[in-house]
């Protein structure tokens, strides 16, 4: 029977000739049948004959060159400090140098990014994390005491959580299931109906991000919101499922500039508002 | 004499064994120096990351519990090194050309010199890989240049299988439209 998987990722195993005869039978049958995989086969073959038509030589080492080799890893390894402790290896990392071993260049930038958004975080919330929403004592005027809230906090907060933090919670997070989706594209398995729907995303995502620079954002906020924007009108760009490469760069953008941590950072701050907003609310009628 | 076996090298080297080093040394330096030198084509650069490696195994044998090969260890400590370098080189060539867009470089001189056989294709090629992603450079480089199978591959960059098969043919599919716009 005909199967509709395709074998480009095997096309490699399949023209250098590592594949075990019953599987090269399979792949054979599915590429007399399948001409995405066919064409993607010649693409393949063409590239390992310019691979091996332009080995890129090693260079000419001097005659004796290997025999002091040796000698030189020996100094190396007298003269080397011994390998440094956790903190000194993090710092290492961050510094741009060794990444062998337990801690992947990813996760060092993520843990560095999450460091930095921690900081964002506070220094965005700090101003309403020391002020307690206090009820203010009035003269009573009808022979009764009267609290009312603070006539400045109150309405900051609530202006903050209804017109900013909730229509950017909303946003990162359907910007963040967005890029994740895109992340995890297989544009191998990819439909041209998948790839239409993802442009239509990413130019609606692109426009609501749009708008959402114009409210009054920590410059943080903003400069977020520029990535996003750039990243969402290139995917928009994105025309058919050959268009790998632009994809692939996309992604590749995505996870440089550590974009899905720091949206998850931003969206924590929003929800910390909107949890302060609800708390400082519910003190506010506790009080009453 | 039969080779002594990596293990037992190993074991000597965690007692204080250095001649025991010198012969996993010997044993590996070529395939470690020419690993580190396709991914970072410059012997100066390749000697370097391919030294550091042997230091930092020395310095770290006692971690080295033997669940992989010594040289799935070796490789994927002179890959990671590499790889390291390469993101340096990167950061400085940025910093001293901003704005420098390798692809579109290469496209205007194939565009302005109309006879290709005037020009270096071996050269453009090894350009177009400087330009795949660090996991597809190494990818290519352990099992096109180096021959390993993709399952030594996936050990070595601890990626599954399917990682590996993946990675290499979009490497493929970015260095066929690299030929491809070199012949339009």
């Amino acid at each position: 029977m005909f199967r509709k998987k395709h074998v480009s990722d095997r096309l490699y195993d399949f023209l250098s000739g590592t594949l075990q005869e019953g599987e090269r039978a399979a792949i054979e049958n599915h590429l007399a049948r399948c001409q995405k995989c066919s064409a993607e086969r010649r693409r393949v073959e063409k590239v390992i004959q310019a691979l091996d038509a332009h080995q890129h030589e090693l260079p000419a080492l001097p005659e004796g060159y290997w025999d002091g080799y040796w000698k030189a890893v020996e100094a190396r390894i007298k003269t080397s400090r011994p390998r440094s402790g956790g903190l000194e290896k993090l710092l290492e990392i961050l510094r741009g140098g060794e990444t062998e071993g337990l801690l992947s260049p990813k996760f060092a930038y993520g843990l560095l990014g999450f460091a930095l958004g921690t900081v964002v975080t506070l220094g965005i919330l700090s101003p309403y994390l020391n002020k307690k929403p206090q009820p203010e004592v009035t003269q009573p005027t009808t022979g009764q005491v009267e609290t009312q809230p603070a006539a400045t906090e109150s309405p900051t907060l609530s202006s903050v959580t209804q017109e900013i933090s909730q229509p950017l919670l909303r946003f990162f997070q359907k910007a963040k299931a967005f890029l994740i989706a895109v992340k995890n594209t297989d544009e191998s398995k990819e439909t041209t109906t998948d790839l239409i729907s993802e442009q239509e995303t990413s130019k609606k995502l692109a426009a609501e991000c749009r708008n959402l620079k114009r409210l009054p954002l920590d410059p943080r906020e903003q400069q977020l919101l520029s990535e996003l924007d750039i990243v969402l009108v290139q995917l928009s760009k994105v025309k058919n499922e050959r268009d790998s490469l632009k994809l692939d760069l996309v992604k590749e953008g995505i996870e440089r500039n550590n974009l899905l941590m720091r949206i998850r950072v931003h969206e924590l701050a929003h929800e910390v508002r909107l949890l302060q907003a609800t708390q400082a609310e519910s003190n506010k009628s506790d009080s009453f | 004499m039969a080779q002594t076996d990596d293990q037992v090298l190993v074991e000597q080297v965690c007692q204080g064994n250095l001649n025991a080093f010198r012969v996993l040394v010997e044993r590996y330096q070529r395939y470690a120096y020419q690993i580190a030198y396709r991914i970072l084509r410059s012997h100066h650069d390749a000697e370097d990351a391919s030294q550091e490696a042997f230091v930092r195994i020395y310095q770290s044998i006692q971690n080295f519990r033997g669940e992989a090969k010594f040289s799935t260890y070796l490789y994927r400590t002179v890959v990671n090194l590499s790889l390291n370098a390469l993101r340096r080189r990167g950061r400085e060539n940025r910093s001293e050309n901003p704005g420098r867009d390798g692809e579109q470089e290469d496209r205007k001189e194939f565009a302005e010199n109309p006879n290709i056989e005037l020009i270096d294709v071996g050269d453009h090629l090894h350009r177009a890989i400087g330009r795949l992603s660090q996991k597809q450079q190494a990818v290519l480089v352990l099992r096109y240049y180096e021959g390993l199978s993709t399952r030594e591959v996936s050990e070595i960059l601890r990626c599954s299988e399917g990682t590996v098969k993946q990675q290499l043919h979009r490497a493929m599919m970015k260095l066929q439209k690299f030929l491809h716009y070199m012949r339009d």
